[in-house]
């Protein structure tokens, strides 16, 4: 068992709010990603439950246990650092079995413990040399060798793969999940990357300036982003946001959606579903989310989708899918569309637009609210 | 305008001048130096085989002078004197610095302060070093009178004027005037440790001590090697400390050779002997500079 709950973090540098108010509650055995760009908090939080940075309101509880003024050493934690951290005047051994010689493991149960983590990590053959004569993979393989080691409740990870390559990140992230299914532990990854997150998380906190927007599994994230922020971040390329106005035409609830057809301006009506939150809102300025792939070709869209015809003025091939820049209420949007329907820039369009998962939110208020 | 051809070879001098001119702009202080520093080297190789006194002859004597030099006890006394100090310095001086920068980089309050105080030493001369702490350690006028005229009658101090002591005395004025230096450099150099390492050091159980004596201060071992070649070419060539301070004396038992050289060559009118002693001087730095140098720019080969 190894459960973290957080009640009403608070932390500030100086005259800074590093974390306002923060509760959280991590599951057993659940791998939860802190994501956010840089400076929201999410790695101050991560020091806060490792022990390293003191809270300074708030509580915070490992298995139920208040933890506020244990030393981290006690708190049977390991983490894996951005920089790898590796002690450069250590063999990788060294390095590894460094928290157990610190508990004071004998001298063969240290080296049992090495081996297999070693071979775990496919790094056997690195164990007598010294960090600086790795490469940036392979140090990242001894930083996990040596959390993975002390086989601690919980597992923190602070941007352990933004030092590597594109490719070898993709593979790192790979067996860091296989690795989350062997071990079944409780880990806690901060990334700054969605990507990561999305492909990684059981569950996902998106924070900004030291706020938690919203926690959930990637598919709620990224279905029914709480507001407009977390919208924005995940999702690639992001979402569209355009300025519409509610209407009812002909008994039917829905936007009016400006776009430009051969050179000159047209209005289309996208039909809504009217929920309690829009009724009567009738006349007033939402912003409409359109993921890219919300507006798609109309050859395999839903028939009874409705259908936009406009300009596309750039088209960015990605090899899976094409994107095409159209013109939503003056501002640019992207579509995806299969390859075999793009056709080229300049010319006109249809489009299918899947009214079923489109996210309105509040102009001023940023949040969801349909 | 000029006709094409007087342009192009207008062109070809500056273009000319452009690509000597780091050669014309490095020689003159190349050929300075080599004459200064390395003719001179040589010249005072070559008068240390003569047997010159008052002027200088050059009436080769092959090793006499080295042979009269290793026969005196002042220089004995002297060379001596130097592997005290030397050792006693660079020791004392890397500890304290070290221990200084360690305590400075617990993120302490007034730290800038602090270091200010510990780097100023360092600013000052030698001879008001070495003039301060002979105020200080003079028995009739500093810490010893001091303590009696407090009421501990028997409290002694005298070293500076035992002749079994007095370079102890030299060490530790020199000590206190480098140490901070030392400091400056270790905590420069602690400056640059990753903070994650000590994070991550911590987690692992290891306490701050032990992360500093097995993780951090291993890894400072460049620092260590800059200190150390520093600081034992310094006591090597040291002199006007022990003029200001002891004047080589009681006697002449705490000269160093750097005072034997100018005794010898300047007062005495003994320039082969001084220059023999000069010889013997630059041997010793070289035995601890070329290794140095050595592993220095072997490891930039490789790297």
């Amino acid at each position: 068992m190894a459960t973290i709950s957080i009640e009403h973090a608070s932390k500030s540098f100086g005259s800074t709010e590093v974390l306002r108010d923060i509760s959280l509650d991590v599951k057993d055995g659940e791998f939860l990603v802190l994501l956010g760009s840089s400076g929201c908090g999410k790695s101050t939080l991560l020091n806060i439950i490792a022990g390293l940075d003191p809270l300074a309101d708030g509580t915070i509880r490992l298995d139920g246990e208040v933890v506020n003024d244990v030393h981290p050493k006690n708190r049977d934690i390991a983490m894996v650092f951005q920089s790898y951290a590796l002690y450069p005047n250590m063999t990788v051994e060294r390095n590894i079995a460094f928290g157990l010689e610190m508990r004071k493991y004998s001298k063969a149960e240290r080296k049992a413990a090495v081996r297999e983590v070693a071979s775990l990590l496919q790094i056997e053959h690195l164990l007598s040399r010294k960090p600086s004569q790795l490469s940036g993979g392979q140090r990242q393989r001894v930083a996990m060798g040596r959390a993975l080691v002390r086989r601690p409740k919980i597992f923190l990870f602070d941007e352990p793969l933004s030092n590597l390559d594109a490719k070898l990140r993709g593979e790192m992230r790979t067996e860091i999940k296989k690795l989350h299914q062997t071990l079944k532990a409780t880990m806690v990854y901060v990334t700054h990357d969605q990507i990561e997150a999305m492909t990684l998380a059981d569950r996902i906190a998106i924070m900004r300036d030291g706020v938690i927007q919203q926690i959930g599994t990637p598919q709620q994230i990224y279905s029914t982003p709480a507001n407009m922020y977390v919208a924005g971040f995940v999702g690639a390329p992001p979402m569209n946001f355009v300025e519409v106005e509610l209407a009812r035409r002909k008994d039917q609830f829905g936007v009016i959606l400006p776009a430009v057809l051969k050179g000159q301006p047209i209005e289309y009506f996208l039909p809504l579903q009217e929920t309690e939150q829009l009724a009567g809102r009738e006349g007033s300025k939402v912003v409409l989310g359109l993921r890219p792939e919300m507006i798609t070709h109309n050859a395999f869209g839903q028939s009874s989708a409705p259908e936009i015809e406009c300009d596309v003025e750039l088209v960015e091939p990605t090899g899976a899918d094409t994107l095409c820049l159209i013109r939503l209420a003056g501002q640019p949007a992207k579509a995806r569309v299969s390859p075999l329907f793009a056709c080229e820039p300049g010319e006109s369009m249809r489009f299918s637009i899947d009214t079923s998962r489109i996210c309105l939110f509040d102009g001023k208020t940023k949040q969801l609210i349909g | 305008m000029s006709n094409p051809r007087q342009r192009k070879q207008q062109m070809s001098v500056l273009d000319r001048l452009q690509r000597y001119l780091p050669q014309l702009v490095v020689a003159p202080p190349f050929l300075l130096l080599v004459f200064f520093v390395y003719g001179f080297i040589a010249w005072t190789g070559i008068i240390s085989l003569t047997d010159s006194r008052m002027l200088p002859s050059f009436d080769i004597q092959g090793f006499q002078q080295y042979a009269r030099l290793f026969a005196m006890d002042r220089w004995d006394v002297a060379f001596h004197n130097l592997l005290i100090f030397g050792s006693l310095y660079v020791l004392f001086a890397l500890m304290i610095g070290c221990l200084l920068a360690v305590l400075l980089d617990q993120h302490i309050r007034a730290e800038g302060a602090l270091r200010t105080i510990y780097l100023y030493p360092m600013a000052i001369s030698f001879i008001v070093t070495g003039t301060a702490w002979k105020w200080i350690l003079n028995p009739s006028l500093g810490i010893e009178s001091y303590m009696q005229k407090l009421g501990w009658e028997s409290f002694q101090f005298d070293w500076i004027v035992n002749r079994d002591m007095a370079i102890y005395v030299v060490v530790i004025a020199a000590v206190w005037q480098a140490s901070g230096f030392v400091m400056a450099l270790f905590l420069s150099a602690l400056r640059t440790v990753d903070e994650d390492i000590i994070r991550a050091a911590h987690l692992d159980g290891a306490s701050t001590t032990r992360i500093y004596i097995g993780i951090i201060l291993p890894s400072l071992r460049p620092v260590f090697l800059s200190a150390f070649v520093i600081l034992a070419h310094l006591s090597i060539k040291s002199f006007d400390l022990v003029v200001a301070l002891t004047n080589g004396g009681p006697g002449y038992s705490s000269t160093l050779p750097a005072n034997f050289m100018y005794e010898m060559a300047f007062r005495r009118n003994q320039i082969g002997l001084g220059a023999a002693s000069a010889m013997m001087m630059l041997a010793t730095v070289a035995a601890i500079i070329v290794p140095y140098l050595y592993s220095e720019l072997r490891a930039k080969h490789h790297g």
